[in-house]
Protein backbone atom coordinates (compact mmCIF):
# COMPACT_ATOMS: atom_id res chain seq x y z
CA UNK A 1 0.00 0.00 0.00
CA UNK A 2 1.52 3.33 -1.09
CA UNK A 3 0.23 5.23 1.89
CA UNK A 4 2.48 2.97 3.96
CA UNK A 5 5.48 4.52 2.21
CA UNK A 6 4.28 7.97 3.27
CA UNK A 7 3.79 6.78 6.82
CA UNK A 8 7.31 5.37 7.01
CA UNK A 9 8.90 8.36 5.29
CA UNK A 10 7.38 10.53 8.01
CA UNK A 11 9.38 8.73 10.65
CA UNK A 12 12.51 10.53 9.50
CA UNK A 13 11.01 14.00 9.52
CA UNK A 14 13.25 16.62 11.18
CA UNK A 15 13.00 16.60 14.96
CA UNK A 16 11.83 20.20 15.20
CA UNK A 17 8.72 19.40 13.13
CA UNK A 18 7.92 16.43 15.33
CA UNK A 19 8.50 18.42 18.51
CA UNK A 20 6.16 21.16 17.26
CA UNK A 21 3.30 18.69 17.28
CA UNK A 22 4.07 17.35 20.75
CA UNK A 23 1.29 17.77 23.27
CA UNK A 24 2.37 20.20 25.98
CA UNK A 25 0.85 19.16 29.27
CA UNK A 26 -0.23 21.98 31.53
CA UNK A 27 1.39 21.99 34.94
CA UNK A 28 -1.20 20.86 37.54
CA UNK A 29 -0.78 24.15 39.39
CA UNK A 30 -2.03 25.98 36.31
CA UNK A 31 -5.35 24.15 36.61
CA UNK A 32 -5.78 25.65 40.07
CA UNK A 33 -4.84 29.03 38.69
CA UNK A 34 -7.35 28.59 35.86
CA UNK A 35 -10.13 28.17 38.43
CA UNK A 36 -8.92 31.28 40.20
CA UNK A 37 -8.99 33.13 36.89
CA UNK A 38 -12.63 32.15 36.36
CA UNK A 39 -13.46 33.68 39.72
CA UNK A 40 -11.56 36.81 38.78
CA UNK A 41 -13.40 37.00 35.48
CA UNK A 42 -16.72 37.03 37.32
CA UNK A 43 -15.46 39.78 39.59
CA UNK A 44 -14.09 41.70 36.63
CA UNK A 45 -17.63 42.01 35.29
CA UNK A 46 -17.85 44.79 37.88
CA UNK A 47 -14.85 46.49 36.26
CA UNK A 48 -16.85 48.74 33.90
CA UNK A 49 -18.17 50.65 36.92
CA UNK A 50 -14.60 51.62 37.79
CA UNK A 51 -13.20 51.88 34.30
CA UNK A 52 -13.58 55.65 34.02
CA UNK A 53 -11.09 56.13 36.82
CA UNK A 54 -8.32 54.51 34.79
CA UNK A 55 -9.50 55.21 31.24
CA UNK A 56 -6.66 55.72 28.85
CA UNK A 57 -4.74 52.56 29.69
CA UNK A 58 -6.32 50.61 26.87
CA UNK A 59 -8.36 51.50 23.86
CA UNK A 60 -8.98 50.62 20.26
CA UNK A 61 -5.83 50.33 18.27
CA UNK A 62 -5.69 51.15 14.64
CA UNK A 63 -3.20 48.50 13.60
CA UNK A 64 -3.09 46.21 10.58
CA UNK A 65 -4.41 42.72 11.08
CA UNK A 66 -2.68 39.38 10.81
CA UNK A 67 -3.48 36.22 8.89
CA UNK A 68 -3.83 32.87 10.61
CA UNK A 69 -4.76 29.74 8.74
CA UNK A 70 -6.14 31.68 5.78
CA UNK A 71 -8.28 34.05 7.84
CA UNK A 72 -7.76 37.68 8.76
CA UNK A 73 -7.67 38.77 12.39
CA UNK A 74 -7.72 42.26 13.91
CA UNK A 75 -5.48 43.04 16.86
CA UNK A 76 -7.58 44.61 19.62
CA UNK A 77 -6.91 45.64 23.17
CA UNK A 78 -8.86 44.26 26.08
CA UNK A 79 -11.52 46.81 26.99
CA UNK A 80 -11.71 48.17 23.45
CA UNK A 81 -15.14 48.62 21.92
CA UNK A 82 -14.47 45.84 19.39
CA UNK A 83 -13.53 43.41 22.15
CA UNK A 84 -16.57 44.42 24.22
CA UNK A 85 -18.86 43.95 21.24
CA UNK A 86 -17.36 40.49 20.78
CA UNK A 87 -18.35 39.63 24.35
CA UNK A 88 -14.78 39.46 25.67
CA UNK A 89 -13.53 40.25 29.19
CA UNK A 90 -12.06 43.68 29.86
CA UNK A 91 -8.73 42.27 30.97
CA UNK A 92 -6.53 39.52 29.57
CA UNK A 93 -4.64 37.41 32.09
CA UNK A 94 -1.90 34.92 31.37
CA UNK A 95 -4.06 31.93 32.12
CA UNK A 96 -6.54 32.87 29.43
CA UNK A 97 -3.78 32.10 26.91
CA UNK A 98 -3.53 28.42 26.10
CA UNK A 99 -1.25 26.49 23.83
CA UNK A 100 0.73 28.39 21.22
CA UNK A 101 -0.58 27.78 17.72
CA UNK A 102 1.42 30.25 15.66
CA UNK A 103 4.34 32.61 15.74
CA UNK A 104 4.10 35.97 13.96
CA UNK A 105 6.18 39.10 13.76
CA UNK A 106 3.64 40.69 16.11
CA UNK A 107 4.05 37.98 18.74
CA UNK A 108 2.95 34.46 19.57
CA UNK A 109 -0.62 33.32 18.98
CA UNK A 110 -2.33 31.28 21.67
CA UNK A 111 -5.66 29.54 22.06
CA UNK A 112 -8.28 31.53 23.96
CA UNK A 113 -8.98 29.13 26.81
CA UNK A 114 -12.30 30.48 28.17
CA UNK A 115 -14.02 29.50 24.91
CA UNK A 116 -13.09 26.19 23.34
CA UNK A 117 -13.73 24.83 19.88
CA UNK A 118 -13.79 28.16 18.10
CA UNK A 119 -11.49 30.15 15.86
CA UNK A 120 -13.06 33.58 16.31
CA UNK A 121 -10.75 34.69 19.09
CA UNK A 122 -7.09 34.01 19.84
CA UNK A 123 -4.73 35.64 22.33
CA UNK A 124 -1.65 37.44 21.03
CA UNK A 125 1.31 37.69 23.37
CA UNK A 126 3.44 40.55 22.17
CA UNK A 127 7.26 40.57 22.45
CA UNK A 128 6.96 42.96 25.41
CA UNK A 129 4.87 40.36 27.25
CA UNK A 130 1.56 42.21 27.00
CA UNK A 131 -1.56 40.61 25.57
CA UNK A 132 -4.06 41.52 22.92
CA UNK A 133 -7.10 39.82 21.45
CA UNK A 134 -7.02 38.60 17.87
CA UNK A 135 -10.56 38.95 16.52
CA UNK A 136 -11.74 37.07 13.44
CA UNK A 137 -12.24 39.45 10.51
CA UNK A 138 -13.17 37.07 7.70
CA UNK A 139 -11.71 34.25 5.68
CA UNK A 140 -9.60 35.29 2.73
CA UNK A 141 -12.06 34.50 -0.03
CA UNK A 142 -12.17 35.32 -3.70
CA UNK A 143 -15.24 37.13 -4.97
CA UNK A 144 -16.68 33.84 -6.22
CA UNK A 145 -16.13 31.87 -3.03
CA UNK A 146 -18.14 31.66 0.16
CA UNK A 147 -18.31 29.84 3.45
CA UNK A 148 -21.36 27.69 4.20
CA UNK A 149 -23.54 28.75 7.13
CA UNK A 150 -22.52 25.81 9.31
CA UNK A 151 -18.90 26.95 9.00
CA UNK A 152 -19.93 30.44 10.05
CA UNK A 153 -21.47 29.02 13.21
CA UNK A 154 -18.48 26.72 13.79
CA UNK A 155 -16.18 29.76 13.69
CA UNK A 156 -17.82 30.84 16.97
CA UNK A 157 -18.04 27.36 18.42
CA UNK A 158 -21.74 26.83 17.65
CA UNK A 159 -22.42 23.30 16.47
CA UNK A 160 -26.16 23.22 17.13
CA UNK A 161 -29.07 25.58 17.75
CA UNK A 162 -28.76 24.73 21.43
CA UNK A 163 -25.40 26.52 21.48
CA UNK A 164 -26.90 29.77 20.24
CA UNK A 165 -27.70 31.95 23.25
CA UNK A 166 -29.42 34.95 21.70
CA UNK A 167 -29.81 37.24 18.75
CA UNK A 168 -30.22 41.00 18.84
CA UNK A 169 -32.07 42.80 16.11
CA UNK A 170 -33.36 46.35 16.02
CA UNK A 171 -32.50 46.91 19.69
CA UNK A 172 -34.35 43.81 20.86
CA UNK A 173 -32.63 40.71 22.23
CA UNK A 174 -34.35 37.41 21.56
CA UNK A 175 -33.58 34.37 23.70
CA UNK A 176 -36.65 32.31 22.82
CA UNK A 177 -35.41 28.83 21.97
CA UNK A 178 -37.97 28.19 19.25
CA UNK A 179 -37.01 31.38 17.45
CA UNK A 180 -33.29 30.65 17.77
CA UNK A 181 -33.81 27.10 16.47
CA UNK A 182 -35.81 28.43 13.52
CA UNK A 183 -33.15 31.04 12.66
CA UNK A 184 -30.37 28.47 12.97
CA UNK A 185 -32.12 25.98 10.72
CA UNK A 186 -33.12 28.62 8.19
CA UNK A 187 -29.51 29.72 7.82
CA UNK A 188 -28.21 26.17 7.58
CA UNK A 189 -30.69 25.38 4.81
CA UNK A 190 -30.29 28.64 2.93
CA UNK A 191 -28.64 28.96 -0.48
CA UNK A 192 -25.27 30.64 -0.07
CA UNK A 193 -23.18 32.64 -2.49
CA UNK A 194 -20.11 34.87 -2.63
CA UNK A 195 -19.65 38.59 -3.07
CA UNK A 196 -19.76 38.59 -6.88
CA UNK A 197 -23.04 36.67 -7.11
CA UNK A 198 -24.60 38.73 -4.32
CA UNK A 199 -23.80 42.01 -6.05
CA UNK A 200 -25.01 40.71 -9.39
CA UNK A 201 -28.20 38.96 -8.36
CA UNK A 202 -29.36 39.67 -4.80
CA UNK A 203 -28.35 43.16 -3.78
CA UNK A 204 -31.36 45.47 -4.10
CA UNK A 205 -29.38 48.47 -2.91
CA UNK A 206 -31.66 48.95 0.09
CA UNK A 207 -28.89 48.21 2.54
CA UNK A 208 -28.90 45.92 5.53
CA UNK A 209 -28.96 46.25 9.29
CA UNK A 210 -26.82 44.63 11.97
CA UNK A 211 -27.96 41.37 13.47
CA UNK A 212 -25.89 40.27 16.45
CA UNK A 213 -25.69 36.61 17.37
CA UNK A 214 -24.35 35.32 20.65
CA UNK A 215 -22.95 31.85 21.27
CA UNK A 216 -23.53 30.00 24.51
CA UNK A 217 -19.86 30.53 25.39
CA UNK A 218 -20.40 34.31 25.30
CA UNK A 219 -18.80 35.16 21.98
CA UNK A 220 -20.82 37.60 19.87
CA UNK A 221 -20.66 38.41 16.20
CA UNK A 222 -22.57 40.74 13.94
CA UNK A 223 -23.84 39.97 10.47
CA UNK A 224 -25.87 42.21 8.17
CA UNK A 225 -29.45 41.25 7.42
CA UNK A 226 -31.64 42.78 4.75
CA UNK A 227 -35.34 42.51 5.49
CA UNK A 228 -36.18 43.41 1.89
CA UNK A 229 -34.11 40.60 0.32
CA UNK A 230 -33.96 38.18 3.25
CA UNK A 231 -30.20 37.86 2.79
CA UNK A 232 -27.76 37.68 5.67
CA UNK A 233 -24.21 38.77 4.88
CA UNK A 234 -21.13 37.71 6.82
CA UNK A 235 -17.61 38.62 5.67
CA UNK A 236 -18.23 38.08 1.97
CA UNK A 237 -20.57 35.10 2.31
CA UNK A 238 -24.29 35.64 1.78
CA UNK A 239 -27.15 33.42 2.93
CA UNK A 240 -30.59 33.72 1.36
CA UNK A 241 -32.45 32.84 4.53
CA UNK A 242 -35.73 34.48 3.57
CA UNK A 243 -37.55 37.68 4.41
CA UNK A 244 -39.34 36.06 7.35
CA UNK A 245 -36.13 35.06 9.16
CA UNK A 246 -36.96 37.18 12.20
CA UNK A 247 -40.28 37.42 14.06
CA UNK B 1 16.48 15.81 35.19
CA UNK B 2 16.56 17.99 32.08
CA UNK B 3 17.25 16.77 28.54
CA UNK B 4 20.89 17.87 28.64
CA UNK B 5 21.50 15.77 31.74
CA UNK B 6 19.81 12.72 30.25
CA UNK B 7 21.83 12.99 27.04
CA UNK B 8 25.05 13.27 29.05
CA UNK B 9 24.11 10.04 30.80
CA UNK B 10 23.49 8.37 27.45
CA UNK B 11 26.83 9.66 26.16
CA UNK B 12 28.54 8.19 29.22
CA UNK B 13 26.66 4.90 28.67
CA UNK B 14 25.30 5.17 32.19
CA UNK B 15 22.60 2.72 33.21
CA UNK B 16 20.82 5.65 34.81
CA UNK B 17 20.12 7.13 31.37
CA UNK B 18 17.28 4.74 30.62
CA UNK B 19 15.75 5.33 34.06
CA UNK B 20 15.81 9.09 33.69
CA UNK B 21 14.53 8.99 30.10
CA UNK B 22 11.69 6.71 31.15
CA UNK B 23 10.72 9.04 33.98
CA UNK B 24 10.76 12.09 31.73
CA UNK B 25 9.20 10.62 28.60
CA UNK B 26 7.54 7.35 29.58
CA UNK B 27 3.96 8.67 29.30
CA UNK B 28 4.76 10.47 26.05
CA UNK B 29 6.13 7.30 24.42
CA UNK B 30 3.32 5.22 25.88
CA UNK B 31 0.75 7.55 24.28
CA UNK B 32 2.39 7.22 20.84
CA UNK B 33 2.53 3.44 21.11
CA UNK B 34 -1.08 3.19 22.33
CA UNK B 35 -2.32 5.32 19.44
CA UNK B 36 -0.67 2.85 17.06
CA UNK B 37 -1.28 -0.46 18.80
CA UNK B 38 -4.64 0.31 20.38
CA UNK B 39 -3.80 -1.53 23.58
CA UNK B 40 -2.20 -0.36 26.83
CA UNK B 41 -0.49 -3.69 27.44
CA UNK B 42 0.95 -3.97 23.93
CA UNK B 43 2.11 -0.37 24.14
CA UNK B 44 3.88 -1.02 27.46
CA UNK B 45 5.67 -4.02 26.01
CA UNK B 46 6.71 -1.95 23.01
CA UNK B 47 7.90 1.04 25.03
CA UNK B 48 10.03 -1.15 27.30
CA UNK B 49 12.36 -1.60 24.36
CA UNK B 50 12.71 2.11 23.60
CA UNK B 51 15.24 3.03 26.29
CA UNK B 52 17.87 0.48 25.32
CA UNK B 53 17.34 1.17 21.63
CA UNK B 54 17.96 4.82 22.46
CA UNK B 55 21.31 3.91 24.08
CA UNK B 56 22.55 2.37 20.84
CA UNK B 57 21.29 5.15 18.66
CA UNK B 58 22.30 8.12 20.82
CA UNK B 59 25.86 6.90 21.23
CA UNK B 60 26.33 7.02 17.47
CA UNK B 61 24.36 10.22 16.91
CA UNK B 62 23.14 12.35 19.83
CA UNK B 63 19.75 13.86 19.02
CA UNK B 64 18.99 17.57 18.85
CA UNK B 65 15.61 17.18 20.53
CA UNK B 66 15.39 14.26 22.96
CA UNK B 67 11.59 13.97 23.01
CA UNK B 68 11.37 13.81 19.22
CA UNK B 69 14.19 11.25 19.01
CA UNK B 70 12.55 8.99 21.62
CA UNK B 71 9.24 9.49 19.84
CA UNK B 72 10.80 8.32 16.56
CA UNK B 73 12.16 5.16 18.15
CA UNK B 74 8.79 4.45 19.74
CA UNK B 75 6.89 5.05 16.53
CA UNK B 76 9.22 2.79 14.58
CA UNK B 77 9.02 -0.02 17.13
CA UNK B 78 5.24 0.28 17.44
CA UNK B 79 4.69 0.24 13.68
CA UNK B 80 6.96 -2.79 13.39
CA UNK B 81 4.96 -4.52 16.09
CA UNK B 82 1.73 -3.53 14.34
CA UNK B 83 2.99 -4.90 11.02
CA UNK B 84 4.01 -8.17 12.63
CA UNK B 85 0.36 -8.82 13.32
CA UNK B 86 -0.23 -8.66 9.57
CA UNK B 87 -1.89 -5.29 10.01
CA UNK B 88 -4.84 -6.99 11.63
CA UNK B 89 -4.91 -4.86 14.75
CA UNK B 90 -7.94 -2.64 14.65
CA UNK B 91 -7.80 -0.90 18.02
CA UNK B 92 -5.38 1.89 17.09
CA UNK B 93 -5.48 4.62 14.49
CA UNK B 94 -3.15 3.05 11.90
CA UNK B 95 -5.82 1.74 9.52
CA UNK B 96 -7.82 5.00 9.41
CA UNK B 97 -4.58 7.00 8.97
CA UNK B 98 -3.43 4.75 6.12
CA UNK B 99 -6.80 5.18 4.43
CA UNK B 100 -6.54 8.97 4.73
CA UNK B 101 -2.97 9.03 3.46
CA UNK B 102 -4.10 7.21 0.31
CA UNK B 103 -5.69 10.55 -0.63
CA UNK B 104 -2.19 12.07 -0.65
CA UNK B 105 -0.73 9.57 -3.10
CA UNK B 106 -0.12 11.11 -6.53
CA UNK B 107 -1.70 9.32 -9.50
CA UNK B 108 0.38 6.71 -11.34
CA UNK B 109 2.67 8.51 -13.74
CA UNK B 110 5.91 8.34 -15.56
CA UNK B 111 8.02 9.60 -12.66
CA UNK B 112 10.50 7.15 -11.26
CA UNK B 113 9.81 6.01 -7.68
CA UNK B 114 11.22 8.41 -5.10
CA UNK B 115 14.73 7.60 -3.91
CA UNK B 116 15.20 7.08 -0.21
CA UNK B 117 15.19 10.32 1.70
CA UNK B 118 13.70 12.36 -1.14
CA UNK B 119 10.15 11.64 -0.01
CA UNK B 120 10.98 12.65 3.57
CA UNK B 121 12.64 15.86 2.36
CA UNK B 122 9.60 16.66 0.22
CA UNK B 123 7.25 16.05 3.17
CA UNK B 124 9.35 18.32 5.37
CA UNK B 125 9.41 21.08 2.75
CA UNK B 126 5.65 20.78 2.26
CA UNK B 127 4.99 21.03 6.00
CA UNK B 128 7.31 24.00 6.44
CA UNK B 129 5.36 25.85 3.73
CA UNK B 130 2.16 25.56 5.79
CA UNK B 131 0.98 27.75 8.71
CA UNK B 132 1.89 26.37 12.13
CA UNK B 133 -1.66 25.39 13.03
CA UNK B 134 -2.02 23.26 9.91
CA UNK B 135 1.41 21.71 10.49
CA UNK B 136 0.41 20.79 14.01
CA UNK B 137 -2.83 19.19 12.87
CA UNK B 138 -1.02 17.19 10.16
CA UNK B 139 1.75 15.98 12.50
CA UNK B 140 -0.67 15.14 15.28
CA UNK B 141 -2.81 13.05 12.96
CA UNK B 142 -0.25 11.37 10.73
CA UNK B 143 2.83 11.21 12.93
CA UNK B 144 1.34 10.91 16.43
CA UNK B 145 -1.82 9.06 15.24
CA UNK B 146 -4.08 11.19 17.43
CA UNK B 147 -7.77 10.85 16.57
CA UNK B 148 -9.64 13.84 15.15
CA UNK B 149 -11.62 14.06 18.39
CA UNK B 150 -8.44 14.31 20.48
CA UNK B 151 -6.84 16.85 18.11
CA UNK B 152 -9.95 19.01 18.18
CA UNK B 153 -9.88 18.98 21.98
CA UNK B 154 -6.16 19.71 22.13
CA UNK B 155 -6.40 22.65 19.73
CA UNK B 156 -9.80 23.88 20.83
CA UNK B 157 -11.19 23.60 17.32
CA UNK B 158 -14.47 22.05 16.23
CA UNK B 159 -14.01 18.51 14.91
CA UNK B 160 -15.50 19.51 11.56
CA UNK B 161 -12.82 22.17 11.19
CA UNK B 162 -10.04 19.66 11.92
CA UNK B 163 -11.52 17.21 9.41
CA UNK B 164 -11.86 19.92 6.79
CA UNK B 165 -8.24 21.05 7.29
CA UNK B 166 -7.00 17.47 7.05
CA UNK B 167 -8.87 16.95 3.77
CA UNK B 168 -7.44 20.19 2.44
CA UNK B 169 -3.91 19.16 3.46
CA UNK B 170 -4.33 15.73 1.86
CA UNK B 171 -5.20 17.33 -1.47
CA UNK B 172 -2.43 19.90 -1.23
CA UNK B 173 0.15 17.24 -0.42
CA UNK B 174 -0.94 15.12 -3.38
CA UNK B 175 -0.60 18.12 -5.70
CA UNK B 176 2.76 19.02 -4.15
CA UNK B 177 4.21 15.52 -4.58
CA UNK B 178 2.99 15.41 -8.17
CA UNK B 179 4.59 18.78 -8.91
CA UNK B 180 7.85 17.57 -7.38
CA UNK B 181 7.78 14.56 -9.68
CA UNK B 182 7.55 12.09 -6.80
CA UNK B 183 5.71 8.84 -7.31
CA UNK B 184 5.17 6.01 -4.84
Amino acid sequence: MKSRQLLEAMNDLPEDLIAEGKIRRRHPLLRVLAVAVCVLLVLSSLYPFFRDRIRGVSGDEDVPGVVIDGAAYEIRSAGSSAANQAGLPDTITADMAGMQVDELEEGTVHLYLPCENQRAVYILQRPDGTYRYLLFAGDQLSQDAWVEADQMFLTYGVTSAGELASLTWDGETIRDRQTLEAVYQALLQSDACGEAAFRAELDDGQGAHPLTLEAAGGLRWTADYSVSTGVLGWYGSYYAAGAGLLP
Amino acid sequence: MDDKGILELYAARSSQAAREAREAYGPYCQAIAENILGSEGEAEACVSGVWDAAQEQFTLRPPAILSAALGKITRRLALKRWSSSGGRRTGGEVLPVLAELEECVPPEGTSAPAEEGRLTDALAAFLRSKPMLQRMIFIRRYWYFNSVKVISRQLSLPEARVESLLRQLQQELRIYLEKEGISL
